[in-house]
C-alpha cells in the first residue's frame, strides 16, 4: 500500500501501481520473446544445416516448436496488452484508478498473482525450448524428459491455482447498470475453472501420471568382448550405408580400426568401432552396435544399427 | 486464516455468505432474511469483514455488502455447510437468539 496515494475521499489511487505493473509485464514479455526468438533461430539454423528441407523439414521444424513458441508468446503479450488497455479505458481520463481499501488490496494481489503466472508460463515456454535445443544438438540422452515435463506442469499448475484462487476477488464496478452480480458470478466461475485446471496440471501431469522412461539398456561396453580381425578383413565393410530418414553413415578404415561417421552433421568427426564378431562392431563411447549383412558371395549388402531402443536396418549405397 | 474458520463456524454467517453469492446486497436486505436483532447482525458482519470474506461500501445511510471470498474460502464454505458445522459456543448462540425472541 505504501506506493499508492491516499486521497481525501478515503479511496486509494491504483493508477501509479498499475502503470508500474504494466511496465514490468512489458519487460518480462519482451525478454521472453527475445529469448524465444534466439532459441528458435539457433534450432532452425541447426535443423536446416543438417538437411531438414522440403515438407518433412517443415514438419520437423514445426514439431520442435520453432514457430509455435514465439508465436504463442507474442499472442499472450498482445492479449495481456488488450486486457491492460481495457482496464485503462474503464479508468478516469486522468489515469487515476480510485478504489476502496478492500478493492485496492484485491487489485494489487491479483496483479501480483498475474505477474507470477506470466513469469511461470514464460519460464516454462523457454525451458521447453532449451530442452528442445539440447535434443536437436544431440544432448537429449542427458535429459530426464519426464522430470522436465513434471517441473513445467508443477510450476504452471501452481501459478494457475494461485491466480485462480484470487480471481473471484477481482474488483468490479458495483453500479447497478454494470450488472455487478453477473460479473462477480462470472469471475467466481472463472476462478473455479482456473483452480480446477491448475489442480489437474499439478496432480495429474505434475505428480501422478506415470511417465514411462525409455528403456535404456545398461551402458556396459566392457561386456562386449573385443576380438581381433586382420586389417584386410575390415576393408570389405568400407562404404556408405543408408538407414532411411536422412540417417546415412560412412564407414572408413583408419589404421587398424573401422570408423563410422554420421553424414550431414556439422562437426561430426565419427568414432572408432571395435569388432566383437567377424561382422559385428561396437562403440566404446556409447552403448551402440553396428552389424553388417553379408550375402552368400561374401559381399556386404547392408547394415543394422542398434542404439538403446533404436534398431534400424540400412542398405549399402553403391557410390 | 483462523478468522476465516471462526467466520465460517456460524450458520448465520454461512447463510449470509450464501446469499451474497447471488450478488451484492444491502445490510437491510440481508437482515430481513434473519430473525435476529440488528446489533447481532452487525456483529456477524463485523466478523465476516474481519475475515476478509465480505467487502462493504457505504452509500449515504445504506451499507452494501458483497462476497469477497477466494475459491479456497468458498470451498471451505461449501464444506462447512455440507457438514452443517456449528461450532458456536452454546452460551453465545443463546445470547444471540434472545433479542430475536423478544422482537417476535
Amino acid at each position: 500500500m505504501s506506493d499508492t496515494t491516499l486521497t481525501d475521499t478515503g479511496l486509494t489511487d491504483l493508477g501509479p501501481f498499475f502503470e508500474r505493473y504494466d511496465r514490468r509485464n512489458q519487460r518480462l514479455m519482451a525478454v521472453a520473446l527475445c529469448a524465444s526468438l534466439i532459441l528458435s533461430a539457433v534450432i532452425a539454423t541447426h535443423l536446416l544445416a543438417t538437411g531438414a528441407t522440403g515438407l518433412s523439414g517443415v514438419r520437423v521444424i514445426w514439431s520442435t516448436g520453432v514457430a509455435f513458441t514465439p508465436l504463442f508468446i507474442a499472442g499472450w503479450w498482445a492479449f495481456g496488452g488488450l486486457m491492460a488497455l481495457r482496464r485503462r479505458r474503464a479508468a478516469p481520463l486522468d489515469g487515476s484508478q480510485p478504489a476502496g481499501t478492500v478493492d485496492a488490496g484485491n487489485g494489487m494481489r491479483i496483479a501480483h498473482a498475474g505477474f507470477a503466472f506470466n513469469l511461470a508460463l514464460m519460464a516454462a515456454m523457454i525451458a521447453g525450448q532449451v530442452v528442445m535445443a539440447l535434443v536437436v544438438f544431440g544432448f537429449g540422452h542427458h535429459i530426464r524428459g519426464d522430470l522436465v515435463s513434471r517441473a513445467i506442469m508443477l510450476t504452471v499448475g501452481a501459478a494457475t491455482i494461485y491466480l485462480g484462487n484470487l480471481w473471484p476477488r477481482m474488483p468490479v464496478s458495483r453500479a447497478p447498470e454494470k450488472k455487478p452480480a453477473a460479473v462477480m458470478k462470472a469471475n467466481r466461475y472463472a476462478g473455479w475453472f482456473m483452480v480446477a485446471v491448475g489442480l489437474l496440471l499439478v496432480f495429474l501431469w505434475g505428480l501422478f501420471v506415470p511417465f514411462t522412461p525409455p528403456a535404456q539398456p545398461p551402458f556396459e561396453p566392457s561386456k562386449h568382448r573385443e576380438i581381433s580381425l586382420p586389417a584386410a578383413a575390415l576393408d570389405r565393410f568400407v562404404g556408405r550405408y543408408d538407414f532411411g530418414n536422412g540417417f546415412t553413415v560412412s564407414v572408413t578404415h583408419r589404421g587398424a580400426t573401422l570408423w563410422v561417421t554420421r553424414e550431414g552433421i556439422a562437426g561430426e568427426t565419427g568414432a572408432p568401432v571395435y569388432p566383437e564378431r567377424p561382422t559385428a562392431f561396437f562403440w566404446k563411447m556409447v552403448e551402440a552396435q553396428i552389424s553388417f549383412t553379408v550375402d552368400a558371395n561374401g559381399t556386404v549388402t547392408g547394415a543394422a544399427f542398434r542404439e538403446g531402443d533404436m534398431h534400424v536396418q540400412g542398405k549399402r549405397l553403391t557410390r | 486464516m483462523s478468522s476465516v474458520f471462526k467466520a465460517l463456524s456460524d450458520p448465520t454467517r454461512r447463510r449470509v455468505l450464501q446469499l451474497l453469492r447471488k450478488g451484492p446486497m444491502s445490510a437491510g436486505e440481508l437482515s430481513d432474511q434473519f430473525d435476529v436483532s440488528k446489533p447481532t447482525m452487525s456483529a456477524h458482519f463485523a466478523v465476516l469483514k474481519e475475515a476478509g470474506l465480505v467487502g462493504s461500501e457505504k452509500n449515504g445511510k445504506t451499507v452494501t455488502y458483497w462476497l469477497n471470498a477466494t475459491v479456497l474460502e468458498e470451498a471451505l464454505l461449501a464444506f462447512a455447510s455440507a457438514l452443517d458445522l456449528n461450532m458456536t459456543p452454546r452460551g453465545a448462540e443463546q445470547t444471540a437468539r434472545k433479542p430475536a425472541e423478544g422482537k417476535s
